[in-house]
């Protein structure tokens, strides 16, 4: 059984359809990578699958349960994060009111605390700036911290849009690093990525989007030596 | 004396009128330019029943229930749309109440107005003399005061600003924004609600002309004077606004002079706005983490 897939997608925005059939499968563990030219859908695909776009066609499941036609608010108890483009922190709030936001579906105070005690000792840099506004933080950091957040309720699946967009090489590094650590606990990513480059690297298999259909589909290793996706996305 | 009890009367009811709003606007970020409509509702809803021989006790809990059901009624279409279109809805719903006020003279008597509401009578004292009501409106701006206090610092106040910050990223977190929205505002008219009442049973006398949109903007004024998003800056607003407002009615002035009060104390009110929109644009008090001017 399969953590994630979505099959024969068709969906967009009122009536400009972006997506005409494409699918995704990722099994428990895995990094899948979506890569593709600006317009290809690739956002949003991960919006269909976390709900904030319903699919006028096609199906999206989880580990075997059909969830196309679920909400945001009935995916994330489930299990499923979804880590938008660019700065989405709640810049007024801390970074403690910020994990506390991460894990409202957590039900208990208690069990709250301890997610944010574990969430500082696995990210020493929030530790020390828990008491700080989410708005002061550095690009880097605020995307260090949407990731802790996300991975408070441990999900088994976190959708991530472009980690990578505005960071400096060492923290995309640095991002990518806790991408790989979350991973070997066991959640699956689904990363749409701009720098095809890294985010090939790191993941397990890859899909190629284009005009909002699966193009090719091969491992990350494979879609960094195929010809035509050197030559069309990565630049030669 | 007797001035100064009147003003502190004032302040604590339009305390109460900017605390109720400063939850729609300061916390949960919803530009609210109707919110006198609920003021109105509160005072015409007790000022009816009382008037047809309801003790004040009814009155107030079904002018309350009154506003709330109506924040709830025109929050769910006026919600659907954001930002400037929210204000304008919001807008267009206190120009249609205060039409509706105008002219509906079966119930309301139009322009005539409602006088001779009686003062509140409540557990067997009659709150008729100046530091009676004000004791009394002051204990209710203090339960206020106590209560949005609790609900902001509680997990719900959080969930409000997460909102307001980034709507789209609430919603990723599981958090139905739009249900956020529509709570914050019925709250906020419950407790605008409230200030109406008091304020009805106040002045003793209520008409369409004390419910227009200037209203709306004075008590728009003290929140951002004050301070939104932050507990004390309503109050601190209403304080420095209502004893500046009220004030100026007892200068002193020759008689030629005082037929220019009326348009000067507008120019004075836009006078202070520009000079605090540009020299301290988060209000008297700062929102710890608020961004400036926004």
């Amino acid at each position: 059984m399969l953590r994630l897939e979505a099959t024969d997608i068709y969906a967009g925005y009122g009536k400009i359809e972006v997506l005409h059939g494409a699918s995704i499968r990722a099994a428990a563990g895995e990094i899948i990578c979506i890569i593709g030219p600006n317009g290809s859908g690739k956002s949003t695909l991960l919006k269909t699958v976390f709900g904030l776009i319903k699919p006028t066609r096609g199906t999206v499941s989880f580990d075997g349960r059909d969830i196309s036609r679920l909400d945001p608010e009935q995916k994330v108890p489930l299990g499923i994060a979804f880590i938008p483009q660019g700065r989405n922190v709640f810049p007024s709030l801390t970074v403690r009111e910020n994990l506390e936001m991460g894990g409202t579906v957590l039900g208990s105070e208690k069990a709250v605390r301890l997610a944010i005690e574990e969430a500082v000792e696995t990210y020493p840099l929030l530790k020390r700036k828990i008491r700080d506004r989410a708005g002061n933080l550095s690009g880097g950091e605020k995307q260090i911290l949407s990731l802790a957040r996300a991975d408070m309720i441990k999900p088994g699946l976190i959708l991530m849009d472009e980690p990578s967009i505005g960071l400096s090489p060492k923290m995309i590094d640095e991002v990518y690093l806790k991408i790989q650590e979350i991973n070997r606990r066991g959640t699956t990513f689904a990363i749409v990525e701009q720098n095809a480059r890294k985010a090939l690297s790191i993941a397990h298999r890859g899909y190629v989007l284009d005009l909002g259909q699966t193009r090719l589909e091969d491992t990350g290793a494979g879609l960094l030596d195929n010809e035509e996706v050197k030559k069309l996305y990565l630049g030669g | 004396m007797d001035l100064l009890l009147h003003l502190a009367i004032v302040i604590a009811i339009y305390a109460i009128f900017a605390l109720s709003l400063n939850v729609e606007v300061g916390y949960t970020g919803l530009f609210n330019f109707g919110h006198v409509a609920f003021f109105a509702i509160g005072a015409y809803t007790s000022a009816l029943l009382t008037l047809a021989g309801a003790p004040f006790s009814l009155g107030l809990l079904a002018g309350l229930a009154a506003a709330g059901l109506c924040g709830y009624l025109l929050s769910i279409p006026a919600l659907k749309l954001q930002g400037d279109y929210f204000g304008i809805a919001t807008l267009g719903f206190g120009e249609i109440l205060r039409m509706i006020v105008n002219n509906e003279v079966w119930l309301t008597k139009g322009p005539m107005g409602l006088p001779g509401i009686p003062r509140p009578d409540l557990f067997g004292v009659v709150f008729d003399t100046l530091p009676a009501y004000l004791a009394l409106s002051g204990v209710f701006a203090l339960v206020t005061f106590a209560i949005l206090a609790f609900v902001v610092l509680s997990p719900f106040g959080r969930a409000l600003k997460a909102v307001r910050d980034d709507e789209t990223a609430a919603e990723i977190l599981g958090k139905n924004a739009f249900r956020f929205k529509i709570k914050s505002f019925v709250i906020g008219s419950v407790f605008a609600g409230l200030a109406g009442v008091l304020w009805a049973h106040y002045t003793t006398f209520i008409g369409p002309g004390d419910f227009t949109l200037t209203e709306t903007i004075l008590v728009l004024l003290i929140v951002v004077m004050g301070g939104k998003g932050t507990f004390l800056g309503p109050v601190v607003g209403a304080v420095a606004l209502i004893f500046f407002q009220e004030s100026v009615r007892f200068l002193r002035l020759p008689p030629e002079w005082t037929r220019l009060l009326g348009p000067l104390q507008q120019m004075v009110f836009g006078l202070l706005l520009v000079v605090l929109m540009v020299f301290r644009p988060e209000g008297i008090i700062r929102e710890k983490g608020g961004r400036r001017g926004d």
